[in-house]
């Protein structure tokens, strides 16, 4: 059953808007470890279909996509929407389908990648890392090409189709030396095989490995530390992400709530969120209620524009949707940026360092996702960093956990914006460097 | 989807595998249902079921695994996930050993005496939304969501080597965050409690006070400090313990992640690892844990001495990982669901019980931490250099052997062996839990599993704080 015919069947069994979407995704995966572990593909499909009985709401998302198992989650759909009681804050769907222009997001030799295809990028992450170091062993890695196809529809239009493709590859590196070991990874992302940078990506753990072999520890302290874009990325839709939605400014949930208009943030920070934006990884031509994506300003020169919103908490407040609905298939849409954009200043990540006197440059870390965004405190565990004196990097250290307040950091704490952005899935932004930050350690 | 269609299906596989020529097929179907209600400040804003079914199938050809699913359920594309199998084990490794294990047929049953789906859809919602208006209730509380989580899953498990295994269970928890606000700032505190039981475990307790007491938590975390940053000696409780030794030891002791060199204890079994009291079980069958008669390649799962009495005595093992590592198939090879091949994975991971009573530990520890699992977030490890973190709910400073004020954004981070060595105290008690809306991540596959043990006290931990 289509999802047109399935939003008619749940009207014609009393509901007064549906919606409709069927997910289809194909992966091809390799496990590495010294060799490809492991090889499969995958072949998924999924329904979910929303109903609404006056201001009363359900959802119900089925794996069983044949003609009588999407019926029979339209026919759940509507019962619970019967019995469960309305939110009074209910308006109605998205009534604006559409699509914006949004090119490049599907490469079909990626989609069709088998595993065979894939081998040969796997060789080369694998070898590359012996480049790195000769002594260097990749310990763990992945190699993947994943394509989704979405198709939505509610009471008020529809069909539309999206289609993407991602490319995935990591690995873990390893070096034993006199009883020591030093391990480091790195990864590379984009929306085809064809463009991952597996060489790179290899050499830079092998070699890393080699150097936190000698890894110290990091003086307890207070310092000026650097973070390294993809620290930058792991940090910042943590923080951000849940913070800018409407529906936790709503519910009392952001330390945001009543800050739009003011400095939130440092005049260097100007962060968007590109819903739209052509080569950018979560830019996609409608969100998950068919609303057509664009590109917002969230902060502008450190203050707080807007926040993003999906049609439910755009209703709430008379305004339009900025589409930035997000869901799975059986779970409702809440708003979330598409792709965080912290925009590049102009220092080189040598110039950062050859401005800090003394600090700690964070190389990776681990944990960061257990921060804490509502009270806007941030921590991640240091894995690899390096102490930075006088201008120099001068020793690998590990162990230690940053501590702080995200937006103090980004305030009165920012020192320098590099001008080096990493572009990862749904985030891009550049290595940062603030003053005062306190690591504990041993 | 019906039973009987699937379980066709499975024997269509078999078949078809077997004729083009595999040495080993394992076919698995699988049958889940989740049904998830969130109340959020008051209103029902989403009453969520979700209805998956699917195979899964892996084959070992020319000593080489390789995997497909496919959950368009015809023989077509059964025959064609079989033959991207195959096509996938080409791109493999060789696999040179499988460990041996014993082909068993059964059928195994997690208790239940009200099946949570003969409950009403109402029962549930007005459950859930009494407990947040509960939550809610409390001066100071600006936020609260409630979320009801329960799930069936049915799996059924058959080899060419003669396992037929069939699974089913019943998992069901609550949870409940309270945000409080007081002078500008903010704090939020999450609980939930899950059991494998069936309705009974909703109906058995006062959820009301369960709401109450998470809001009253956070009301307190909000006027309360950071604690110090630096070293501290810790006390842990039995949830920050099981936090601990699944995050900080128990990845380490998967072994995939031993034989690829990948874990900071390969090659070091027999060697004394962990102070003398420490002893340290997986058991997929432990009270309060989940339930793992066996696992997703159909080895039934052993109760699995790792640490015992401080000595490293085994890893967790699949067929693969045993015939690498010369061990005893454990029975730890589990997949998410039937769209990812069996990994190495912990089941429900915990420290048995000595002779300390809680109160002496805290006298013994002096100055200190005590860390609480109860509202934490969750933890990390990166187990090749063996660094851990991890997030404590809101917790208590230990002064004059004496419980003190409570603080609050503790992060703790320390090294896998020097942890373990640092064990100096463990308690009399003994407590395992597990999750109805999470559970463990690794290689993209999210597995249910249980942790915990007694008290605990360790002699250092690194606490960042303010």
């Amino acid at each position: 059953m289509d999802v047109e015919r399935a939003v008619k069947k749940a009207v014609e069994l009393g509901a007064s808007e549906a919606e409709a979407f069927l997910l289809s995704t194909a992966e091809t995966s390799l496990t590495l470890a010294g060799d490809v572990e492991a090889s499969k593909t995958v072949r998924l499909k999924s329904f979910g279909i929303r109903v609404a009985v006056g201001k009363s709401t359900a959802i119900v998302g089925t794996q069983d996509v044949s003609d009588g198992g999407v019926e029979s989650a339209v026919r759940s759909a509507v019962s619970v929407a019967r019995v469960s009681p309305p939110d009074p804050r209910w308006v109605r769907m998205n009534e604006k389908i559409g699509t914006s222009d949004v090119r490049g997001t599907f490469d079909k030799a990626t989609a069709e990648a088998t595993p065979e295809d894939l081998l040969p990028i796997a060789r080369e992450l694998l070898d590359a890392v012996k480049e790195g170091w000769r002594e260097a062993k990749p310990v763990r890695g992945f190699l993947t090409s994943r394509a989704m196809e979405g198709i939505y529809a509610n009471t008020y239009g529809g069909p539309v189709t999206r289609r993407e493709t991602l490319a995935y590859l990591y690995i873990d590196a390893r070096v034993d030396e006199a009883g020591e070991v030093g391990t480091y990874s790195d990864y590379s992302i984009a929306r085809s095989c064809r463009e991952l940078e597996a060489r790179k990506a290899g050499i830079e753990a092998g070699s890393r490995a080699r150097e936190f072999v000698k890894a110290g520890s990091i003086p307890n302290g207070k310092y000026e530390v650097i973070i390294l874009n993809r620290v930058s990325n792991s940090l910042l839709p943590v923080m951000l992400n849940p913070a800018v939605s409407a529906l936790n400014v709503q519910e009392g949930r952001s330390p945001l709530a009543g800050k739009l208009g003011l400095e939130i943030m440092s005049d260097r920070v100007t962060v968007e969120d590109l819903g739209a934006s052509a080569n950018t990884l979560g830019s996609k031509p409608f969100d998950d209620e068919g609303f057509p994506t664009r590109n917002l300003a969230i902060v502008d020169e450190g203050v707080l524009k807007t926040f993003v919103y999906d049609t439910y908490t755009a209703n709430r407040e008379g305004r339009e949707s900025t589409g930035n609905a997000s869901r799975g298939y059986s779970t409702a849409p809440r708003p979330s940026p598409h792709h965080l954009n912290l925009k590049p200043g102009t220092a080189s990540i040598e110039e950062i360092v050859r401005e800090t006197n003394s600090g700690v440059l964070v190389m990776s870390t681990i944990g960061e996702w257990m921060s804490n965004p509502v009270s806007g405190h941030l921590n991640a565990t240091i894995t690899h960093a390096y102490m930075v004196e006088k201008g120099e990097i001068v020793r690998p250290v590990k162990n230690g956990v940053i501590s702080g307040n995200f937006y103090e950091m980004l305030k009165g704490g920012l020192e320098l914006v590099g001008c080096d952005t990493r572009h990862d899935y749904g985030v891009s932004a550049p290595s940062l460097k603030f003053r005062d930050v306190i690591i504990a350690s041993k | 989807m019906t039973t009987e269609l699937l379980n066709d299906l499975v024997s269509y596989a078999l078949s078809t595998a077997e004729k083009m020529g595999v040495t080993y097929v394992e076919v698995r179907a699988q049958r889940t249902n989740y049904e998830l209600i969130t109340i959020d400040n008051g209103v029902l804003k989403e009453f969520s079921k979700n209805f998956s079914a699917g195979l899964g199938i892996r084959v070992f050809y020319n000593n080489r695994f390789g995997f497909s699913s496919t959950n368009d359920l015809n023989r077509e594309n059964v025959r064609e996930a079989v033959e991207k199998a195959i096509s996938a084990a080409k791109a493999s490794r060789r696999v040179e050993k499988l460990g041996e294990r014993e082909a068993r047929k059964g059928v195994f049953k997690s208790a239940w005496r009200k099946k949570p789906e003969d409950v009403s859809d109402e029962v549930k919602v007005n459950l859930a939304l009494e407990v947040n208006k509960a939550g809610l209730s409390l001066e100071g509380i600006k936020s609260a969501v409630t979320r009801l989580g329960v799930q069936h899953d049915w799996r059924h498990i058959v080899t060419s080597d003669g396992v037929d295994l069939e699974y089913e269970s019943s998992l069901l928890g609550l949870g409940h965050m309270s945000v409080a606000f007081e002078a500008g700032a903010m704090e939020r505190v999450s609980d939930q409690e899950s059991a494998v039981a069936g309705w009974e475990f909703m109906e058995g307790r006062d959820w009301r006070e369960f709401s109450i007491k998470t809001s009253e938590l956070a009301r307190e975390a909000v006027k309360a400090s950071l604690p110090p940053s630096g070293r501290l000696k810790a006390v842990a409780d039995p949830e920050m313990v099981g936090l601990i030794l699944h995050e900080a030891f128990g990845h380490a002791c998967e072994g995939d992640l031993v034989s690829s060199g990948d874990s900071i204890l390969s090659g070091r079994l027999g060697d004394e690892i962990a102070s003398s009291p420490v002893t340290i079980i997986d058991d997929g069958l432990a009270e309060g844990g989940y339930f793992v008669p066996f696992d997703d390649e159909g080895n039934v799962k052993r109760r699995t001495t790792v640490v015992e009495n401080g000595v490293l005595k085994s890893f967790m093992t699949g067929r693969e990982t045993a015939g690498m590592l010369n061990l005893p198939v454990s029975g730890n090879g589990r997949a998410q669901d039937f769209t990812h091949f069996p990994i190495v994975r912990q089941t429900n991971f915990f420290m048995t019980p000595k002779d300390y009573r809680v109160e002496e530990i805290i006298r013994e520890a002096g100055e200190g931490i005590y860390i609480v699992g109860r509202g934490a977030t969750g933890g990390q490890v990166d187990t090749a250099s063996g660094t851990f973190t991890f997030s404590a709910g809101p917790s208590r400073m230990i002064r004059n052997g004496e419980l003190a004020e409570l603080v609050r954004g503790v992060v703790i981070s320390g090294s896998i062996l020097e942890t373990l060595r640092g064990v100096e105290a463990v308690g009399r008690d003994l407590k395992i839990t597990t999750s109805a809306f999470g559970g463990c991540g690794k290689d993209n596959q999210l597995a249910r599993v249980g942790d915990g043990g007694p008290h605990v006290m360790i002699r250092e931990l690194i606490v960042g704080g303010g």
